[in-house]
């Protein structure tokens, strides 16, 4: 015990220390200069104190010394010896950057610039008045090389949620950016499409800031852009010009200013560069400032593929195995089982490469609610519950808009000004609460609100006025689903919010490209809750698999209600031959499978087969089948890629012994027989 | 039920003005550029009144280059009014300032 190895607990520290630093960054970058509020300063303070402890305990003596520097700037400003100013605030932020690129260097990453380590040290000092006269000869010190950037977006870069301005924005956050826009393809409004991108961007950027840094900043967009990163021969970068502000710039000069280096590799950097040292080393070196490594989606996408592979071999292993003896095959068969439970957590593990927490939606929601609730004068409040579940990149792409329209509608709809509120006995302060919650394979997201809720009457007054199809007598679920229809809204005057009778039915399309569900549950004067299920990914289904004569169909284990097979009575026939089962009190209509797809079968009456009954969007249906022949995982493969569109059918799936099983649409099955009990 | 009303276009014979809200994000270019080609051929001054914009996306602020670029190669004029810091800093990172002429004016 009395030699412990402290490197076992570099990447700890490591790890922590870049989390401290992006929260004394976010911290400083909410800072209010003048009034600054107690809380914040303590944050930037704990953090600037975590690492100088850490890199003490570890032996990075320059991170510590530095870090001094900045703990006992901001004691001051804790301690009330020192109003904190904006020029603090650019240092401190300075600061944050360079004990980052220490921090690196201290990992076995890109070697830090230690002259502008000095620099800011003796900046930092001066601010202390430690030692006024060591900065202007330090100032003087050559200006640090930087990269040119030739950044030209795809058409198509808005429609995969992406959007350049955020990219310039946190370029510019690296360093001085000069920015360059060519607007040369810009064609005129009236040929335009909104949501195309026609501008392309050079950008000059200076500042001891990497390359592997330049490209994280567009990672999330590589495969949307082309992409030129050069390094800026140091001669070649002019000091800004004064009172540019952010350095941005148009002049065409940037743009035709920089001639691309010959040889951009890291060593011909570091022959430019010769007064770069290592700072502090480990002997291991890495690549990245954190312990994760960047991965094309297309990788992960086919690594996702082959784990699709291997749970159908693994799944036509398992129906072998089942003709077995088992007390013969007893080692065989538990092998079966460690492979179930290791390809499960293999696929999982598989899967969760590409997870994202929903928070990466839900955080652009409070800045939203506060604008707008100041806009439309209302008191709102926004409460997010499980930001932190996971889903996959793709859906929480795809599903950002449609939950946008839903926040915004609760805001201008759903929630009552304060007056009415009070007058109905209300909080006058509304809130709305997005909540995100895992339940079996799928995600659930709710965006609720204890407004007004829905009223059934103007919903149907407003359909009729609307020429919109109403089935007679229609049940609270089928009046709430009349919102997404086309060209609906209820709003008696149309705001600057919402209000143009677009919105709800794209966003159900949405949520159902997704295949996912969109229910509404309300109650008058408590308010309204639109709920969002959507599949964790799109590559996999929990299926419950079901015979009708000689083929296997797939049915959404989600989907499913219960399974019972019928007494005879229970089934009925209505006049125009349609039939329907009663299930407790409810009647529900038939829908034989073996007739919809035309399959012979042995066992054409209800009473002699099995009722699945399934529901979709608030109805239910229940379907005959022959037998029901297990649960089950299926990878799903595209119909439509690989034949063409069927009705009633979302796609395929190869079972264990190599059959080709349909999935059933169930949504599609569900609205072909409300429309037909409609009609 | 609907999607926001980007702009609210107000005309009269000397001018119009096109009121811009609060958020111009990618779900808004529809709306915003139907707002914006209904008044690009105006003979008029059109005021775009950006008082209120917090938030911008890249998609709205092309479409204002275009609507400017357009309407200048008309001879039209085109003014900015109160145009927020969110707005002014969101042109100057797209290096559109100039073609946008949003910087010269005072917010």
């Amino acid at each position: 015990m009395s030699n412990i190895d402290l490197s076992r607990f570099h990447r700890t520290f490591f790890d922590e220390s870049a989390e401290g630093l992006d929260a004394m960054e976010a911290a400083l970058l909410r800072l209010d200069v003048g009034q600054a509020d107690a809380e914040t300063i303590n944050l930037i303070f704990r953090s600037a104190h975590s690492i100088k402890g850490g890199a003490g305990t570890f032996g990075f003596t320059a991170v510590a010394s530095f870090t001094h520097l900045l703990e006992t700037l901001l004691e001051r400003v804790r301690s009330g010896q020192r109003q904190v100013t904006q020029p603090d605030v650019d240092l401190l932020l300075r600061s944050v950057d360079v004990t980052r690129a220490m921090l690196r260097a201290a990992d076995g990453g890109d070697a830090a610039d230690v002259d502008a380590v000095a620099r800011l040290s003796a900046e930092l000092e001066q601010t202390l008045e430690m030692k006024p006269a060591v900065v202007a000869a330090v100032a003087a010190a050559p200006v640090a090389a930087g990269w040119k950037i030739r950044f030209l977006p795809k058409s198509d870069i808005f429609a995969s949620g992406n959007d350049p301005l955020r990219i310039l924005r946190e370029l510019d956050r690296l360093g001085e950016a000069r920015i360059a826009c060519d607007s040369e393809a810009l064609p005129t409004l009236a040929d335009a499409a909104p949501e195309t991108c026609y501008l392309s961007w050079t950008v000059e950027l200076r500042g001891d800031c990497d390359e592997g840094a330049v490209r994280d900043v567009f990672a999330w967009v590589e495969d949307e852009c082309e992409l030129q990163i050069l390094p800026l021969p140091s001669g070649e970068v002019a000091a800004p010009a004064a009172g540019e502000g952010r350095g941005s710039s148009e002049a065409p000069s940037v743009v035709q200013g920089a001639v691309p280096h010959p040889n951009p590799s890291p060593e011909g950097r570091g022959a430019q560069k010769p007064q770069l040292k290592l700072v502090e080393s480990t002997p291991e070196r890495r690549s990245g400032d954190t312990s994760s490594i960047r991965v094309g989606t297309e990788k992960i996408d086919a690594l996702i593929n082959l784990v699709g592979e291997l749970v159908i071999t693994q799944a036509m292993l398992q129906q072998i195995a089942g003709d077995l003896d088992p007390v013969q095959n007893e080692k065989l068969l538990q092998g079966l089982s460690l492979l179930d439970r290791n390809t499960r957590m293999l696929q999982e593990a598989v899967m969760a490469t590409r997870m994202l927490p929903v928070d990466a939606v839900f955080s652009r929601f409070p800045r939203m609610v506060r604008d707008l609730s100041t806009k439309l004068g209302k008191q709102i409040v926004l409460e997010t519950v499980g930001e932190g579940t996971e889903l996959d990149k793709g859906v929480i792409e795809r599903i950002a808009d449609p939950l946008t329209h839903l926040v915004r509608n609760s805001l201008d709809h759903g929630l009552e000004n304060a007056e009415q509120r009070i007058a109905a006995g209300k909080n006058p302060t509304g809130t709305i609460t997005l909540r995100a919650a895992h339940q079996g394979g799928h995600i659930v997201i709710e965006v609720a609100d204890d407004g007004r809720g829905l009223d059934r009457e103007r919903i149907l007054a407003k359909a009729a006025e609307r020429g919109i199809p109403v089935p007679a007598n229609p049940a609270d679920a089928d009046v709430w689903q009349l919102i997404f229809a086309p060209g609906f809204s209820t709003a008696e005057q149309v705001t600057d919010v919402s209000g143009r009778g677009v919105g709800m039915d794209v966003v159900k399309k949405n949520v159902q490209a997704l295949s996912g569900q969109i229910e509404i549950s309300t109650r008058p004067g408590q308010g309204t809750c639109v709920t969002i299920r959507l599949p964790l990914t799109l590559a996999i289904l929990d299926g419950m698999s079901v015979r009708v004569g000689d083929d296997v169909f797939i049915v959404p284990l989600n989907c499913v209600v219960e399974s019972l097979q019928p007494q005879p009575g229970q089934v009925r026939t209505l006049s125009a031959g349609a039939r329907v089962v009663k299930v407790r009190n409810e009647y529900l209509p038939l829908a034989p499978l073996h007739e919809l797809f035309n399959i012979r079968t042995d066992a054409p009456e209800p009473e002699t087969g099995i009722l699945v009954l399934l529901e979709s969007e608030g109805r239910k249906v229940a379907a005959q089948v022959d037998e029901l022949v297990g649960q089950q995982q299926v990878v799903i493969k595209s119909l439509e890629a690989n034949y063409r569109r069927v009705g009633g059918i979302s796609g395929a799936t190869i079972l264990g012994d190599g059959r080709v099983a349909l999935i059933l649409d169930v949504a599609e099955l569900v609205r072909g027989y409300a429309r037909a009990a409609a009609a | 039920m609907s999607e926001p009303n980007t702009g609210n276009p107000s005309v009269s014979s000397a001018g119009a003005s096109i009121s811009l809200p609060a958020e111009l994000g990618i779900d808004v270019a529809a709306s915003l550029y139907q707002d914006l080609l209904s008044q690009v051929d105006h003979p008029g001054v059109v005021t775009l009144d950006a008082q209120d914009v917090a938030r911008i996306h890249t998609a709205a602020l092309q479409l204002f280059c275009m609507f400017c670029q357009d309407r200048r190669a008309a001879g039209r004029e085109t003014q900015w009014r109160h145009p927020t810091e969110a707005l002014r800093s969101a042109a100057a990172l797209l290096g559109v300032t100039t073609l946008l002429q949003i910087a010269r004016q005072e917010a």
